[in-house]
Order: structure tokens, then sequence, then C-alpha cells
């Protein structure tokens, strides 16, 4: 019935928002894809300006940076454009907290492992269902991906990480810690950076080191001969032992490939050593919070790889460790994470 | 060299909700595509596997994205089944009073011509050399139809109801009217004798079906034309125009006209979005002036006061205006008097 009294009893202020939601990112990733960022660096332009630097129509070049302004990217006085300091911090290269790859790969569901490019064809992708068995391994990464793993890393996660494990007794004395497909080596220097004493080797699969820049990150942060490049599969090859941490984060495995890589984790660890493992956390329910659960639809595969804290703590009962100490951190791009420590018991 | 161990000053948060967001809108279009709330609200509590298996979509995957559904408020889980929210149930189920599936559709559907951002960008091309008639297809007309009843319409009846150009008004033409919400709104009120219909003549064609839905037909005269070419009728009290006026060529002359199709002391009221002094904000306004740009550069959303002034060229006086601004439409009312001559 149509009258002029008939407002429903609820807003639809929160589903419109959601309906339009996907508009700030087209204009983000564009924005980026064009450097427009990068050039306003320098200092504030006009749209002719912009638009000849970076080889763009003007016409639409001025509407897209009105829309960067509308959210909150930008800022416009005098006719001339200029940074906000969020798009100062991540939207330009070269800056070390530049976001590009990030912005690059989000589009696409699963992280390289679905046939699916683009989240426009989520409906596709659950009609078609998983791709099927995915290649632990090499396979995952390429260069965008690894890049993303980075820029992921350094906005917050890796500084809020080491923090928490500086205040552990045992992380000062610890000598040597063993990252586990660390990618770009940021968690081996940011931990190295705060134990004077630590030497870190950076584990991964061949190729994967450089992929994600992992030397040039050790030079940057002068960090060679305490922190070394060691390249192997670490799902069915030898890692090595001696360690006195071994420190995973964002590694999703399960059944027999998580059995296989903890129990190796288990030998290379000294007694009372400690496994600390960073992953996104799920609630026992899977429905909070949200960032995870996205995440969690986000793996394209069969089985669960996003565990529960609890969940977490008997996979590991089993292999011989005990939960030690369980430190959240809201610092992760993909979601509330857990930084959970696990120590070897001595036999 | 700063140290590996200090932080960014500020948190990246804003970037990382406009990247989700944009999985959010394609997850509510899907959920809306696949009639997942409209099969919950048949039969309520259903598995995962049972609304994966009515959807036809794989079971595994259907519960990881039903849960989504639950963080984002849409449904409800207990015990391992599925259930509308409020929020769902009202906007999200066919054949509800305030059913919203095809202006979500629409709204995500112009996501395919931001995608064109980048190409639009580099050739300066318009969309619309390159596509056939998109703004109106069904989906687009019904969207606009839901945007109207769920938060124009009311608030536009409210806001107006002690204007006497608006109350007293007899007949009424509704230009541009496309799925003829507001005109059947028109034709309840009493003191209406006349209300008009005129759009393009494939609109029209939506509009007999979505009015007849209401079994209105009989109460609005409908009229196919061009607005800017065909004669649109005289002797009106009120002309309202609503999400019409996104043109700039040929405004005067069509405003004009509607000021000859007005008896004395009859009245025009315009209902747009509309963009700040500025043209930065709101976002709502910005954006949907970046893609109806992108599609036509002869499309453009107005400020506010650029209406008053075309509506003063045009001969109008007593310009008023009313601010009916919400986050999700960005709408203004502009409204003109066209006096009596020896008044």
């Amino acid at each position: 019935m149509i009258t002029s009294d008939t407002m429903p009893g609820v807003s639809p202020t929160r589903i419109c928002g959601m309906a339009d939601s996907y508009q700030s990112f087209q204009v983000l990733s564009t924005a980026v894809k064009h450097d427009i960022f990068t050039v306003l660096s320098e200092g504030s332009k006009s749209a002719e300006e912009i638009a000849h630097e970076v080889g763009t129509d003007s016409y639409i070049t001025k509407k897209l940076l009105n829309a960067l302004v509308s959210i909150g990217l930008l800022a416009k006085g005098s006719g001339k454009y200029s940074n906000t300091p969020l798009a100062e911090t991540f939207l330009v290269k070269e800056k070390p907290f530049y976001q590009e790859n990030c912005i690059k790969v989000a589009k696409t569901i699963s992280y390289g492992t679905s046939l699916y490019d683009d989240w426009a064809k989520i409906g596709e992708a659950l009609e078609q269902g998983p791709p099927g068995v995915v290649d632990w391994g090499p396979g995952l990464f390429d260069e965008s991906f690894s890049l993303a793993m980075k820029e992921g890393a350094i906005h917050g996660e890796v500084q809020a990480t080491a923090e928490v494990l500086s205040n552990y007794t045992w992380f000062g004395n610890a000598k040597k810690l063993l990252d586990l497909g660390g990618t770009h080596g940021l968690y081996a220097i940011a931990f190295t950076d705060k134990n004077p004493l630590l030497e870190a080797v950076l584990f991964d699969f061949p190729g994967v080191p450089a992929l994600g820049n992992a030397k040039k990150h050790i030079d940057q942060y002068e960090m060679n001969g305490r922190v070394t490049i060691q390249e192997g599969d670490f799902i069915r090859g030898d890692i090595g032992d001696g360690y006195d941490i071994v420190f995973i984060s964002h590694v999703y495995l399960q059944g027999d490939t998580l059995d296989a890589v903890v129990s190796k984790i288990h030998d290379a660890l000294n007694g009372n050593g400690r496994f600390v493992l960073k992953n996104v956390v799920i609630h026992k329910n899977r429905t909070e919070p949200f960032a995870t659960s996205l995440f969690d639809l986000d793996f394209w595969i069969d089985e669960n790889v996003i565990f529960s804290i609890d969940e977490y703590a008997d996979l590991m009962e089993a292999h011989g460790f005990e939960l030690e100490s369980v430190a959240k951190i809201v610092e992760c791009a993909y979601g509330p994470s857990a930084i959970l420590v696990f120590k070897k018991e001595v036999e | 060299m700063s140290s590996i161990n200090e932080p960014p000053e500020i948190s990246p948060e804003p970037i990382d909700e406009m990247i989700n967001g944009y999985k959010v809108s394609h997850i509510l279009n899907t959920a809306v595509e696949k009639g997942v709330f409209t099969r919950l609200s048949e039969s309520r509590n259903k598995s995962a596997e049972e609304v994966a298996k009515e959807i036809g979509t794989d079971p595994r995957s259907t519960e990881k994205f039903l849960n989504v559904l639950v963080t984002l408020g849409l449904l409800a889980r207990s015990n391992g089944s599925y259930d509308n929210t409020m929020e769902a149930e009202t906007f999200l189920v066919e054949g509800r009073p305030h059913y919203m599936g095809n202006y979500v559709r629409m709204t995500v559907g112009s996501n395919m011509l931001l995608s064109f951002l980048d190409m639009v960008l580099e050739s300066g091309a318009s969309l619309q050399d390159h596509m056939d008639d998109y703004t109106f297809d069904e989906v687009n007309i019904l969207g606009c139809a839901e945007g109207a009843l769920c938060h124009e319409l009311p608030i536009i009846f409210e806001t107006l109801k002690d204007i006497p150009e608006f109350t007293g008004a007899k007949r009424i033409l509704d230009l541009g009217g496309a799925h003829g919400a507001y005109s059947m709104a028109f034709a309840r009120k009493d003191s209406v004798s006349e209300v008009t219909l005129f759009d393009r003549p494939h609109v029209i064609e939506f509009a007999k079906k979505f009015i007849a839905r209401y079994g209105m037909e009989d109460q609005i005269q409908l009229v196919a034309g061009d607005a800017t070419v065909d004669d649109i009728g005289n002797g009106y009290d009120l002309v309202f125009v609503s999400h019409v006026f996104y043109r700039k060529e040929g405004m005067e002359s069509v405003l004009r006209k509607i000021y000859d199709s007005l008896d004395d002391g009859g009245a025009l009221i315009l209902n747009h979005w509309v963009v700040d002094e500025s043209r930065t904000g709101p976002r709502i306004s910005v954006l949907f002036d970046l893609y109806i740009s992108m599609v036509n550069r002869d499309q453009q959303c107005y400020t506010v006061n650029e209406y008053a002034g075309l509506l003063r060229e045009a001969g109008f006086s007593n310009i008023r205006i009313f601010d009916i601004q919400t986050p999700s439409s960005p709408s203004m009312i502009v409204m003109g008097k066209k006096e009596a001559l020896n008044s």
C-alpha cells in the first residue's frame, strides 16, 4: 500500500550503507594505481596540474579528486588538493607504510588460491565451491601477495607483536629464533631489534624471501649477520634445531599438514623453548568478529584453517605444547589476532 | 633510518574499512540476488546445508557466507541454524512493503560503472558510447521506487504537509516520475483531482506494471514523451520532479516549459541529491556525480543554490529550500512559485 505515512519500523540506513560501501574502495584503488597521492606528497596542486602529471583526463580527474576529499583521503583549499595525514602515511610510494600491494590484492578472493579473481564474483564462487586441493607451498605466492604481507605487517602489527614479546622474560633470555614462513623477514628483524642478544633465521620456501624483499629489509634495518635467510620446504623437509623460539605469523594450516609442521617445530626447539603462534582467531561459534568471518570465507578451501584460541590449545597439546600465555592484538589487517605462546614441556 | 619498531602515528583502520567495504557490498548483493533472506522468511531456522540446497550453492562455502551475514547483523544463528534479523526481514524479503532488494542491486550495480574509472581517466571516453540504456532497466526503476518508498517519500510528504501549494494542489504533474510511487501517493490525497505521470515511452511501460500492482491504474494518467521536445500539458497546480534533473544542457528550456504549464499560483517542487558548494561532499552525492559524469559528461549533480538560480531564471519566485538529507540519501527539496501576474 502506498501512503505517505508508511515509514518502516527500523531504519534502512545500515543496509544502504552496506550497499554503497564498495564505492570508496573503487575510488581509492584507482587513485593509488595512478599515483595521485605520490604526486601530491610534493605539495598541494590543482586538478589540472595533477591530471597533467599523472596523464589523465582533467575533467574526470577533478571529479575523482572531489570524491577523494569526500572519503577523507584528500583536503581541498583555494582550488588546490593536498593529502590528508591518512593518505600521506599509507598511500605515498617509497614511504615506509605504503599499502600499494595490500590495495592491489584486496579485490581478489582467497589470496591467490582461487579461480575467482574479484569479490564481485562471490556469487559465482559460491555456486562452484572451492577450487579443489590447495597446494600448500610456493604456488600460493606471487610478488604482489608477498609484498602485501609485508605491507600488512609493517603498518602496526610487527611493532605490536615485538612489544608484546619483549615483555616476556624468556624472550629477553633467548639467543636463537626461527621465523618460520616469514616471507619478508620483518618479524625476525623487529625481534632482533628488541633483543640485542638474539639471532634469527628466516625460513621460507625457495624464492619466497626474494618475492618478499627479505634481503632488502635486512640491509635496510642493518641486521646483516644477525638475521639470516634459509630456504626449504617446511612442510615436507627439515627445518633444523637448537632454537629457543619458533615464531609463525599468519600461516594457516590444517589436518595432517598442521600436525607435520607442529611436530617439526617441537623437535626444532630446545627444552623450555617457546613456540609463538600469531594468527587471526575466531570465536568458537564462528560468527564473531566480522573481519575474521570475512577472512574465513576468503579462505576458499574445504577445511577450516581459522581456529579459536581453545581449538589451538587442544591442537598443540597433542604435540606436547602447553599454552602459556595469550595476547590479543588488533593491529592486524586481516582481523583481530592472538599471540599464543606455547611452552615445550621438558620430557 | 627509523627503527622498525616505530609504528605509524595514525591508524590505517579507515583504509582497511574501505577494503572490507568492497567485499561487504558484494556479499550483501549476492545474498539478495540469491534470495537468501526471502528463503529464510518462508520457513524460519534453516541450516547452512538447507539454505545451500535451496539457492544452489556449495554447502561448506555457504556456511562461511552465512556466518559473514551474521556478523553484519543481517542473520542470527543459534544451534547451527540461521534466521533473519528484523532489518533483513523488513528490507530484504521479496514482497514485503519495504523490500529494498532492487535498491541494493541497483546501488551495487554501479560498481560496474566505477570499474571503468581507470579506462575513463586514461581515455576521457564517455561510457554511454559503450553501453545500451543502462539507467533504466527494471532493476533500476524498481530500485528507485524502493529508495523513494523507504526513505524519501514519507519524509517529503511530512516536510511539506503545511505548505499550501503542496497540500492544496488539485492537478499534479509527476514529471519523469518513472515508477509512479509519487504519483500514487498524490492520487491518494483527497484534495487531488488529477495526477499525470509523464516519462519516456519505455519507462511508462514499467510504470504501468508497477502501478497495477497497487490497483491504481484508473487514478493516474500516463503520458509517454520526451519533456525536452514534447508537450507536457498545462493547467497544473503542482509539478513535481524527483531525481530527474542531473543534466547540464536544456535545463533552462525545460524549466521554462514547466513554468508555462503551471496555472498562476502553482508551484514546482524539485527533489534531488545535491553536492555542497565545494563539490566535495556529501560522499554519496560526490560519488554519484563522479559516475554519472563517467557515463555522460552532460550529466552532473547540482548544488542547491544552482537549482534555486535556475528556478529564478525560469521566472519562479518565492524560492524555498527544505533540507531532507540523510547519510544514504543526500536530497534537498527546492521549491518555486509561479506568481499571478497582476496580483
